[in-house]
Parts: structure tokens; C-alpha cells; sequence
């Protein structure tokens, strides 16, 4: 009979997969989208700045997008850096540990929920960055993926962090580090 | 009414989810989810080698872009063909040749030399 615990534990241990996966991911689309970028610059050289079109944002924005995502663990630094201070990064962030007297079942169920949570944040933030490829490209309306790209960002980022974010909000109404 | 070509992330997932299938033939014998990640990001790191083999190919057709629209240019007196079209053909090329150069001084622009991080992210718990 498998139980709650090692079914958990058996989920964990998929985790270096997933990561490994995030990672070779967003560095396979940074590397598309910093060439579609030079295409986007030739095509702008050939048939010129268009309305609704390719403008010299277009490239630019491109070019960014795809740097930042093959720099992935760079950007999120930063952004994590401006969020929660200089002392945050993807290499130190907080791990939930849970109580002595919680029962090991609870702990695990949590610390799953926790990686389960990062992961979506990292997927979001990744999200956020490719979005970001369309701002001020006409496409679809600016305002929108602006608005869009700088939600996912956020929500990435207070998900990545998960830990601090829920001891900023539980010590905004002073319950203290609840986490 | 003009048709818009638009590709959404769905399509995307769509493409990438047929592609993946078709290149990571050993995802169905895995044991388990991470081992099905493990296999995909394999694949995933070979289209990235493919990846930058045809940016390097189109790299080099640039170029020669570049050295027939200067001939053009030339024959022409300038009436068929632009100078600045010929050197941006030329930059572009040499920057699809050496893409990886390019993402290393962009990063190293945005964040510092040598700051730029592409070390794996890791999800703790």
C-alpha cells in the first residue's frame, strides 16, 4: 500500500527533471528569439519602419527578451534584487523547514506545494519575458501586452519567492513571519 | 478584411508538443515525469545545437546577400539597390554567425561583464 508520504516523496524526486527542463527551455527560446531578432533588424533594413507593423522597437524588444531569457537566473536575480532587497537570489531563497510537533505527512504535503508553486512562478516569469517580445511591436495593442507581460512578471516573481512574499503579507498586518 | 497571421502560445505548445513527440521517442518508456523532463530537455539541447547551426547557415547566405546587393549597388550607379541595405545585410550576418557572442555582449551590457548568469535555476523546496 503506497501512502500519502511516499507518494510525495516519489513526486519530489521528479524535480531535478523539471528543473533541468525549465532551464534548457528558456535557453532554447532565448536563442530563437535573439536570432528572430536579426531578422526582424533585416527586415526592418529592407522594407522599412511600418504602422501596425515592424518598427525599430520590434528587434530591440526581441533582442532583450531573448537575452534575458538565455541570462534567465540573472534576470530573476534582478528582479528579485528590487523586490525583496539586495540580499535575494535564486541561490538563496527561503525553504520552508515547517514546525518540530507538524507531523512529517503535512511538512512534505507543504514543501511539495511550495516547489510546485516555484516552478509555476519560474514558468510565469519565463512567460512574462517572451511577452515582452510584443510591446511596442503594434501587435495585437501595446497597452495589453504591457499590462499582461508587467502582471506576469510580478505574480512570477512573488511566486518564486513564495516564502517571503506570504511573511511580507502576514507581517504587513502584523502576524510576523508566519512561514 | 485583412487576415492576421498571428501565432498564439497555444499554437506554440501545440507545434512544440508534436515536435517533442516526434524527437523524444524514449519519453514513453520513462519511469516516471522527471525522467519524460530529463528526456525532453535532451532533445531540447539538441534543437538548440540545430538551432544555432541554422542561424549560423543563415549567417552565412547574409553575407553573400550582403556582397550581391553591393555588386547591385555598383552596376546600378545606387538606382537598384541600397548601400545601407548591403552593410546591415552584412552586420546581421556576421551577428547570426556568431550569435552566441552576441547574447554573451548583451548580457554583458545589461548586467556587467561576466555577470550575465546562465547557471541553472533551482527550485527549493
Amino acid at each position: 500500500m503506497i501512502d500519502a508520504t511516499t507518494m510525495l516523496s516519489s513526486f519530489m524526486k521528479s524535480f531535478p527533471g523539471f528543473e533541468l527542463l525549465l532551464n534548457v527551455f528558456v535557453g532554447l527560446v532565448g536563442l530563437v528569439l535573439t536570432g528572430t531578432a536579426l531578422f526582424k533588424f533585416a527586415e526592418l533594413g529592407k522594407h522599412g519602419s511600418q504602422p501596425g507593423g515592424v518598427t525599430w522597437v520590434t528587434p530591440a524588444m526581441y533582442l532583450i527578451s531573448g537575452v534575458a531569457l538565455f541570462n534567465f537566473a540573472s534576470s530573476v536575480n534582478t528582479f528579485l534584487e528590487t523586490f525583496y532587497g539586495d540580499s535575494t537570489s535564486v541561490s538563496n531563497l527561503l525553504g520552508y523547514s515547517g514546525g518540530s510537533d507538524m507531523p512529517q505527512q503535512s511538512k512534505l504535503l507543504i514543501q511539495t506545494l511550495v516547489a510546485c508553486l516555484r516552478l509555476y512562478g519560474y514558468f510565469t516569469f519565463a512567460r512574462a519575458l517572451m511577452s515582452m517580445r510584443r510591446i511596442g511591436s503594434g501587435q495585437s495593442g501595446s497597452d495589453e501586452v504591457f499590462k499582461s507581460t508587467s502582471i506576469r512578471l510580478v505574480a512570477g516573481i512573488g511566486l518564486i519567492n513564495l516564502i517571503g512574499t506570504a511573511n511580507i503579507v502576514s507581517s504587513t498586518f502584523g502576524f510576523g513571519n508566519v512561514v | 478584411m485583412m487576415k492576421h497571421n498571428k501565432v498564439s502560445l497555444a499554437d506554440l505548445f501545440k507545434v512544440s508538443a508534436f515536435v517533442i513527440a516526434l524527437v523524444a521517442s524514449d519519453a514513453a518508456l520513462a519511469a516516471d515525469a522527471g525522467k519524460v523532463a530529463t528526456n525532453v530537455a535532451n532533445s531540447f539541447n539538441a534543437m538548440g545545437l540545430a538551432a544555432q547551426a541554422f542561424f549560423a547557415l543563415a549567417g552565412i547566405v547574409m553575407i553573400g546577400l550582403a556582397g550581391f546587393t553591393f555588386i547591385k549597388w555598383n552596376k546600378t550607379d545606387g538606382q537598384g539597390a541600397k548601400l545601407s541595405l548591403g552593410f546591415l545585410y552584412l552586420v546581421v550576418g556576421c551577428c547570426l554567425f556568431y550569435i552566441a557572442s552576441l547574447i554573451q555582449t548583451t548580457g554583458d551590457t545589461a548586467w556587467g561583464e561576466g555577470q550575465g548568469n546562465r547557471t541553472r535555476v533551482q527550485i527549493t523546496q
